[in-house]
Order: structure tokens, then C-alpha cells, then sequence
């Protein structure tokens, strides 16, 4: 019998839900044999209650793909999954073509935002050094920013970091509260799944061996039901310069309600020169 | 006592949102299709594969769970068509609500197929009650233990308020419009079946003539 890939041996899961050993887009392209997306063609339950289907490749960026069959195994946990006939797929899998609901697979709906289809193209077609998430440089009315995706090391859901310096005031002022308006005001956002924590809780941030404390601010979007940790003040200008010479962040925290992000890495190769952008912008 | 008025809101275009397709349906035609089809079930996909002569209708074998009217038993086989065109998810072992109007239609979200109770966007809400509609409807005078069975699954005693019931009963009196349903300040009535409220919240709901 062959062992399932080494993506499918990290499922945790228990009779009350499933809890997935998640991983970034790069950690399920590294640890998966065959990366690529297809056409789920038919489905159909064997007598177990297994999934078997059939597809159609579209476009393979890892792998040579040595199965006909996509299946299932039931576990009979709620990590039991099943598969849409009709859609294109991302697939991610070892060389047995199975899967399940931690395999990372995704389906692809014509006319959304595809950023991780997008980023295996470009990977693909060696536009950027690695799978990371991209960091983003923009300048907006007064203000540039610096934006990150990242996901937790245990399950998948998606997190951001914003950083945010203001040289002008905006001419068309977006918030009610005015400090965010006025030059000079600075923040870093970690956006995360959690709409409330203790008024202490902190996430320390170890960047080129620093650490920076990010503090729970519930007014951190005003107009928003929901709070985030930031860094404000100096520290925003330190941590980017921090960015600078670091390859990763290192996330360290102990939150109520999002105890996974303890341990998350938040990388930085795949800025490109979005980070000097920033740095520039923010010493001006 | 004074009759049941439906919401105006009732007659409006509805927006069948599902697996991040928009589907613009049209309501009346909707529940029209429903009032007529020859066969109507809650079911699960068992097999799901596209057609090789037309790769926009993916052809389902479905297993009945609930027979609502028409066919009771044995597998049923329907055509759909992709999401993108009004179809059914085709989900292996997903249970959705099937309206077949007959055997060589497509079935479509907009002819009442899908799963309603997926709320997936405003318009659509009045519909996420649809198969408990239907289960009502059918089941009210022959098997009251199986529409209680299926009303407690989204109607809580003590939990659920009158104008949610006002609006599932508008949505039942568009889909059985020859039933008068009948509501005082305390009681909604829909042939043998009562519901109570007291300060606006559900209570209590029975079958005249059973305890």
C-alpha cells in the first residue's frame, strides 16, 4: 500500500469538526507531487461510499500526474469531503490522486479574483522567486500603504497585514476619526479572524531579530464590527525597515479566540521592491 | 381576524446566488413552475458526469430522500447545466430540494431547484424556506408527524417570531393558492395546522383534533 501524500498525514480530526494542519499556497505546492488544474468530469459514490471522478487537465505546474482517477477515502469524520462535477479545480496531490477536505484544493469560478492561480502562473513562467504571498505597494491620496496575505500554521484562513504612512492630509478624508487624516499618522494592521481578544492581548512580531508588540485595538477600522492588532507610532517605521534585511516574520502570540497564529511566518520574499517603496515613502 | 396579505416584497425578481454564480431568475415564473411540476423531492447527487455531446448539461443520478410529490422511490435520473446557466451545484452527496417538470427539462435553480436554505443573498431569503414550504403543502393533511418533523428543524417554540412564520405562510400561500390561511391576533391557521403566538414569539404549534 502506498502512503498518502505528506499534505493528507497532517489532518487532524475529530468527531466534531475538522480541523485542517493548514498550510500557505507555498507549503501545499512543496509538500504536493502534482500540482496542476483540471475539469471534474463525472463523480460517482462506490459501494463504501468513496468518491471516484474523472477530469480533464487543463494545466499542470508540478508533477506528471500518474493517475486516471481522482478518489476518496470516507473517514466517516467531518474531514469527509466530495467534489463538484462541472468546475475547474486547483488540485494538490500526491501521486495516489486523492483527496480530501485539507487537500487545499480550489474551485475556480469564472469571473472571481483567482490570486493564487495567478501567482502559480507567475511562479511558473519564473516572474517571481517562490510561492509566498506578494506584498503590495500603493500610494493613495496622501498616503502610501504596504499589504500582505498571510494564513495561520494551522488552518487556512486568510489574514492580512496593512501598513499604512500618511504624508498629507487626504483630500477627500475617508474616516470620522481625524487623527487617521492627518500627516504623519502611521499604523500596521494585522487583520486576523478574531473579532474579540482581552484589551491586552499582544502579538510580538520578531523581525530581523527584533521584536515589536502589536497591541488590540477594537477601533482599528473604524466603521468595522471587528478589531486588529497594530504597531503604531515609530515602531511602524522600524518594523519596515526591519522588513528590509528579513526574509520572514515571525508571529508569536497566544489569542482567545485564534490560538493557531502562534508561530505563523509571514514572508517576505516575494516583495519584490514594494518594501523600499514603502521605506522611501515613509522617511520622506 | 383578518386575511393574509403577502408581502410586496414577495413579487420581486429574485437573484439565485450559488457557488459564486449569479443566476437572475424570475420569481413568478419560479414558484409557477413549481405549482406545476410533475415531480418534486429532496434528494442527494449519487452520480454526476458531463454530457460528451453537449458540455454545458451535466446529466445526475439522484437518490430520493423525501418524496414531496410525484415519484416516491428508485433512482432519478435529470439533466442540469452549469452553474454559470441557472444549474444545480452538482455536488457528490449534496441534498438540495429537485423539481422536475418533466422528464426531458433541465432542472434549474429558477425552476425551484438547489438549496434554498443556503441563504446566499438577500433576495433570496423568502426562498430558503422553500422546501419546508413544499414538505408543508404536501404533507399537511396526510403526515403531520413529517411536517413537524421537518418544522422543527428551522422553526424553534419560544425562539422563532410571528413575522418569520408570516413570511414562510406568505411563501405557502403562493405556492397552495387555494388554501385560505387564516390569522387572528394570536393564531396562524393552515388547514389542520395551528401555530401560537403570544408577545409576537411562536409558543406553540399543533394539528386541531390531535394532542
Amino acid at each position: 500500500m502506498r502512503i498518502l501524500p505528506p499534505i493528507l498525514l497532517l489532518l487532524a480530526c475529530d468527531a466534531l469538526a475538522c480541523t485542517c494542519a493548514g498550510s500557505d499556497l507555498k507549503g501545499q505546492y512543496e509538500t504536493s507531487s502534482n500540482v496542476f488544474t483540471a475539469v471534474v468530469t463525472g463523480a460517482r459514490f462506490d459501494d463504501d461510499g468513496n468518491i471516484e471522478a474523472d477530469f480533464e487537465v487543463t494545466e499542470v505546474f508540478k508533477g506528471n500526474i500518474p493517475f486516471d482517477k481522482l478518489r476518496t477515502t470516507r473517514s466517516g469524520t467531518t474531514c469527509d469531503t466530495s467534489i463538484t462535477v462541472g468546475p475547474e479545480y486547483v488540485f494538490f496531490m500526491g501521486d495516489e490522486g486523492r483527496f480530501g477536505m485539507c487537500s487545499g484544493n480550489k474551485i475556480i469560478v469564472p469571473g472571481r479574483p483567482t490570486p493564487w492561480l495567478d501567482l502559480l502562473r507567475t511562479y511558473k513562467a519564473g516572474e517571481t522567486p517562490d510561492l509566498s504571498s506578494p506584498w503590495k505597494f500603493r500610494h493613495h491620496d496622501g498616503s502610501c500603504s504596504l499589504r500582505t496575505d498571510f494564513r495561520s500554521t494551522e488552518d487556512a484562513v486568510m489574514s492580512y497585514l496593512n501598513m499604512e504612512y500618511r504624508y498629507a492630509a487626504p483630500a477627500s478624508p475617508l474616516w470620522t476619526a481625524e487623527r487617521l487624516n492627518e500627516a504623519g499618522y502611521s499604523s500596521a494592521v494585522f487583520m486576523l479572524p478574531t473579532r474579540k481578544e482581552p484589551a491586552d492581548a499582544t502579538l510580538i512580531l520578531k523581525a530581523r531579530d527584533r521584536e515589536f508588540v502589536a497591541t488590540w485595538s477594537d477601533d482599528a477600522l473604524p466603521g468595522r464590527s471587528r478589531g486588529a492588532f497594530r504597531l503604531s507610532g515609530d515602531d511602524v517605521r522600524a518594523f519596515a525597515q526591519a522588513l528590509l534585511y528579513s526574509d520572514k516574520v515571525q508571529v508569536k502570540g497566544s489569542l482567545e479566540r485564534y490560538p493557531s497564529l502562534d508561530g505563523t511566518v509571514i514572508r517576505t520574499t516575494n516583495a519584490g521592491s514594494a518594501i523600499v517603496e514603502f521605506v522611501d515613502c515613509a522617511n520622506r | 381576524m383578518r386575511k393574509f396579505v403577502l408581502s410586496l416584497l414577495l413579487q420581486l425578481p429574485v437573484a439565485a446566488l450559488a457557488q459564486g454564480t449569479t443566476c437572475t431568475c424570475d420569481r413568478d415564473e419560479l414558484l409557477a413552475n413549481i405549482r406545476d411540476a410533475e415531480t418534486i423531492f429532496y434528494g442527494s447527487i449519487q452520480e454526476a458526469r458531463m454530457d460528451s455531446a453537449d458540455s454545458d448539461t451535466i446529466l445526475l443520478t439522484l437518490k430520493v430522500s423525501d418524496p414531496i410529490r410525484g415519484k416516491r422511490a428508485g433512482p432519478v435520473e435529470v439533466s442540469t447545466t452549469l452553474p454559470h446557466s441557472c444549474g444545480v451545484r452538482a455536488m457528490l452527496g449534496m441534498h438540495s430540494l429537485y423539481v422536475v417538470t418533466n422528464d426531458s427539462e433541465p432542472v434549474t435553480r429558477c425552476g425551484g431547484s438547489g438549496s434554498h436554505h443556503y441563504r446566499q443573498g438577500h433576495e433570496l431569503y423568502d426562498l430558503h424556506n422553500l422546501v419546508y414550504a413544499l414538505i408543508t403543502i404536501e404533507y399537511a393533511d396526510s403526515d403531520p408527524q413529517m411536517v413537524r418533523s421537518w418544522l422543527s428543524r428551522t422553526f424553534s417554540k419560544n425562539y422563532t417570531r410571528r413575522e418569520q412564520m408570516e413570511s414562510f405562510f406568505g411563501l405557502i400561500g403562493e405556492l397552495d393558492t387555494e388554501t385560505i390561511i387564516t390569522v387572528t391576533e394570536n393564531e396562524l391557521i393552515y388547514r389542520n395546522l395551528v401555530f401560537v403566538f403570544t408577545d409576537d414569539i411562536l409558543i406553540d404549534y399543533f394539528w386541531k383534533g390531535q394532542t
